[in-house]
């Protein structure tokens, strides 16, 4: 498993989302950024799906830039990039909040409009 | 991407206005936006909070759809280039909005050593260029 690279493709947020959108993988992170890093064996134990599986699943995290991983050894251990994750989170949470408000004012403008 | 959905009690054509026509956004958007509604045509924002934003008309079938591309033009450009979708679709109670709006760059810090100009050229780029913007 090479060592991730942030990517630098136009659509590198967007893959941020996609990697973000499966549950198993919001588990691996939440995992990886309470215990620290941890090699791919050692995830696996505490989930009902095999090593290969994990394995797979840190592979998608990893193209996403959201982790980086080093060499101990034969094992792996794959870590969180804290700021690539800070940066999906925080644009999210930023733009879904303006849109919060701005559908809020529509529909008072909407209910205006119809009286 | 952030995605949400709403039902607004008017029919597809007035919510239509309401998103479209510039002296009714103003009335709920949080600034002034001037356009033309033609696909390829640019886009202008200026924000109540100083949020200035330029951009370009993607899609338009009225009553139904608009999808238009923006990005920041003012000094804050930590924002980088999206894209808005808007779905009109009629609803036993008036008509049930969806509203997209999805990252099309990375962020400034993900660009690392680019200067601002060259991410705000970047962002230009990225909405206009066609084979990123038909996804």
């Amino acid at each position: 498993m090479p060592g991730a690279e942030p990517p630098d493709e136009p659509d590198a947020v967007d893959t941020v989302f996609a990697a973000l959108a499966d549950p198993t993988r919001r588990r691996l992170l939440d995992e990886l950024s309470t215990h620290g890093p941890m090699t791919a064996t050692e995830l696996a134990a505490g989930y009902p799906v095999t090593r290969q599986a994990v394995v797979k699943h840190l592979g998608a995290l990893s193209a996403a830039g959201l982790l980086d991983s080093h060499r101990l050894g034969r094992e792996v251990r794959y870590g969180v990039v804290p700021d690539r994750l800070h940066d999906a989170t925080a644009w999210m949470a930023e733009v879904g909040q303006r849109w919060d408000h701005r559908l809020e004012a529509l529909h008072d403008h909407v209910g205006r409009m119809e009286s | 991407m952030i995605r949400r959905q709403v039902v607004m009690p008017v029919s597809p054509e007035r919510l239509w206005e309401a998103l479209t026509e510039p002296d009714q956004i103003a009335g709920w958007f949080g600034g002034r936006v001037e356009w033309e509604l033609d696909e390829g045509a640019p886009v202008h924002f200026q924000g109540d909070d100083g949020d200035e934003r330029a951009g370009v008309i993607e899609a338009v079938r009225p009553a139904r759809h608009l999808k238009f591309c923006w990005w920041p033009v003012g000094d804050d450009a930590s924002e980088g280039a999206s894209e808005v979708s808007y779905v009109l679709e009629p609803d036993e109670e008036g008509t049930r909005l969806t509203v997209q709006e999805r990252p099309i760059e990375p962020h400034a810090s993900a660009l690392g050593g680019w200067s601002t100009w060259d991410s705000r050229l970047f962002s230009a780029w990225a909405c206009t260029s066609p084979q990123l913007a038909r996804r």
